[in-house]
């Protein structure tokens, strides 16, 4: 989309390439039957290289290093909680080892082999028919694959890079998030912003894994959901912590909606729109739709994180560069507009009166006005983006939005809600914009 | 002949984004007031009828969107209406400074010799003025205004300002009828009053 972003991706790319590299000590493991250890891994590689000939990436090795994303992303309640401090010795009895052990020599055979070999061990039932799930969209064609990460083929392969010492065997690393983003952040530049928040906010021990068995999800005191941080790297995350109440009337069509979103590649044909209509609790399934039906989240599971992490970084800095000199620095007549319209969006309502919320509303239409010269801001358009605000906040927070206190939020929330909000209005506006 | 009315003026409301226009229309049609008026999109309407010496006078006010990306939208309702007020903010010097922007608008689209008002609003907010009344009556009187200044908050001037409005159109088509009607009588033929008066031929699509 914009150069700039674009030119860093490059170049991180090329920086973290290196990690990647067949040989690279980290890379071995990954390849390596993990039940051996490191050892292991090198009685592979030979088997690695005839596949791969002299190419950087196979198909199978994508698809390989894909899996673990798949599962990572799907990963804490599919996996019971393990510490990090085991990651190859400490073996789960139940899943992790199996998968492992029947994935190991043959990667031809990993895929179907970790499909069917997820469902003999006896793990938490349901849980464990998601990760299976996670896994299935690699069983497909070489082209569909393609189809799915055309759109972010860099991305794919430098997100899964990192991870892929989490790939190898050792299935029970991938477990705790906690391990695999301390891994991520000094080489994924991208995710900086939003990893470097999840890492400090969280407890250094492996507690995401337990408070994701949580029933509820715990809200602090200023009316942030609890494990906000996983949520605002993935908002899907949401949807393995919500347990539609069987008695409740609408047990079925919230467990149905739940299975499409949770689907490793949702489909966005009739039916999330129809279910999504339906179902407004918990507020992340809306904020998932509409991100999804705006094509701003991916559609594929894998991309999420990922995606979202560069969208945000992209709008943050770009708002920071428009901002350097403060709102002197602005076009004042479209700054003015804006400002009044945003004075008067919403009287009366506690949200829109608060300061930060205007600031907020107003960089989003500002950025959106310089974006798109040709329109500019259109009066009515600040009432277009605060519905998309309200449903994106309401995520996060445990408390009715329009009553909410702004001043509660944590800053990396609402640089969140800000980011997505901003490039939800751009895909809505984009839809709808004439072409001359 | 619509029997309701001696007469349908169609007023125009035109000025700068946030000046007030909507918050005079309110007061003067609904007589209420709320500190921040969603913004107008487009344009918007009121009625209000009034009693004008005697008359019965159906005022329909038409609300513009002040910003200039409204223009061309806003801009084709010039034609069919017998009045035009322009508005500024009395706290607000850019938005007089467009004043005379705002008349060539006017002069462009308008019929010629139409009634204008110009109106300084939020003249309740005394420690925030910066248009200088003196300044404002040089303008009107250059191009054979009135002034008024108004607060929508405190309801000051509002009517009056409506009423002047009125006033000059009835006194203008009162003539225009007048005339009209010792032609028509001249002809033998009757025009009985109520009628919409149109200065010109109006294309409005109401």
């Amino acid at each position: 989309m914009d150069d700039n972003t674009t030119g860093t991706i490059r170049k991180s790319f090329w920086r973290r390439n290196g990690i990647k590299l067949p040989g690279s000590v980290r890379i071995v493991p990954s390849s390596g039957p993990s039940v051996h250890g490191e050892g292991g891994g090198i009685a592979i590689e030979p088997h690695l290289d005839s596949e791969v000939l002299d190419a950087r990436y196979s198909y199978m090795s994508l698809v390989i290093k894909n899996r673990p994303t798949a599962s990572l992303s799907h990963d804490s309640p599919s996996t019971p909680p393990l510490p990090i401090t085991e990651p190859t010795t400490g073996k789960s009895p139940a899943l992790p080892s199996v998968a492992i052990s029947n994935s190991n020599h043959q990667h031809t055979k990993s895929i179907d082999s970790l499909a069917s070999s997820s469902s003999p061990p006896p793990p938490p039932s349901h849980l464990r028919k998601k990760s299976t799930t996670a896994t299935t969209p690699h069983k497909k064609t070489f082209n569909a694959f393609l189809e799915d990460t055309n759109e972010e083929w860099n991305d794919s392969i430098e997100d899964n890079g990192p991870r892929d010492d989490t790939t190898d065997g050792t299935y029970t690393t991938t477990t705790t998030t906690t391990h695999t983003t301390s891994s991520l952040v000094p080489e994924l530049e991208e995710d900086r912003i939003i990893t470097k928040l999840t890492l400090t906010d969280r407890p250094p021990s492996p507690q995401k894994p337990t408070t994701t068995t949580a029933p509820l999800i715990p809200s602090d005191v200023n009316g942030v959901i609890g494990n906000v941080m996983d949520l605002l790297k993935d908002p899907t995350f949401i949807l393995r912590q919500v347990k539609p109440d069987e008695n409740a009337q609408d047990y079925l069509r919230i467990k149905k909606m739940k299975d499409i979103l949770c689907s490793p590649n949702v489909d966005l044909g009739k039916q999330i729109a129809k279910e999504g209509r339906q179902v407004t609790k918990p507020p992340s399934f809306r904020l998932i739709t509409w991100q999804l039906l705006l094509g701003y989240l991916p559609c594929n599971s894998d991309r999420r994180v990922e995606t979202l992490a560069r969208k945000r970084k992209e709008y943050l800095d770009s708002v920071k560069a428009t901002y350097a000199r403060g709102t002197d620095g602005l076009d004042q007549t479209l700054w003015h507009q804006i400002h009044i319209d945003i004075l008067r969006t919403n009287p009366g309502v506690v949200l829109y009166q608060s300061s930060l919320t205007q600031e907020c509303l107003e960089r989003i239409l500002y950025q959106w006005a310089i974006r798109h010269p040709a329109s500019g801001y259109v009066q009515g358009i600040n009432d277009l983006v605060t519905p998309i605000f309200e449903v994106f906040l309401s995520a996060y927070i445990d408390a009715k939005p329009e009553a909410y206190d702004m001043t509660k939020l944590n800053q990396d929330v609402l640089d969140v809600v800000e980011a997505d909000s901003f490039w939800c209005l751009s895909k809505l506006l984009d839809g709808i914009q004439v072409q001359p | 002949m619509n029997p309701e009315y001696d007469y349908l003026f169609k007023l125009l409301l035109i000025g700068d984004s946030g000046v007030g226009k909507s918050c005079l229309l309110l007061r003067f049609a609904d007589d209420s007031y709320t500190e921040s008026y969603i913004s107008t999109i487009g344009v918007d309407f009121k009625i209000r009828t009034i009693e004008l010496d005697g008359k019965t006078v159906k005022l329909q006010i038409w609300d513009t969107a002040g910003q200039e990306r409204f223009r061309t939208i806003t801009s084709s309702y010039y034609r069919g209406a017998h009045g035009i007020i322009i508005v500024y903010d009395v706290t607000d010097q850019d938005s007089f400074n467009n004043v005379e922007q705002w008349i060539r608008e006017v002069d462009r689209y308008a019929a010629e010799d139409i009634e204008k008002v110009l109106i300084g609003n939020k003249n309740d907010l005394v420690d925030k003025k910066v248009v200088d009344i003196n300044q404002a009556q040089e303008l009107a009187d250059s191009y054979g205004m009135a002034l008024l200044e108004t607060s929508a908050k405190e309801s000051t001037n509002v009517e009056q300002a409506f009423l002047t409005m009125a006033r000059q159109i009835k006194e203008r088509v009162g003539n225009a009828i007048q005339q009209h009607q010792q032609q028509q009588q001249q002809s033998t033929v009757r025009v009985g009053q109520g009628a919409s008066v149109q200065p010109q031929q109006s294309g409005g699509c109401c």
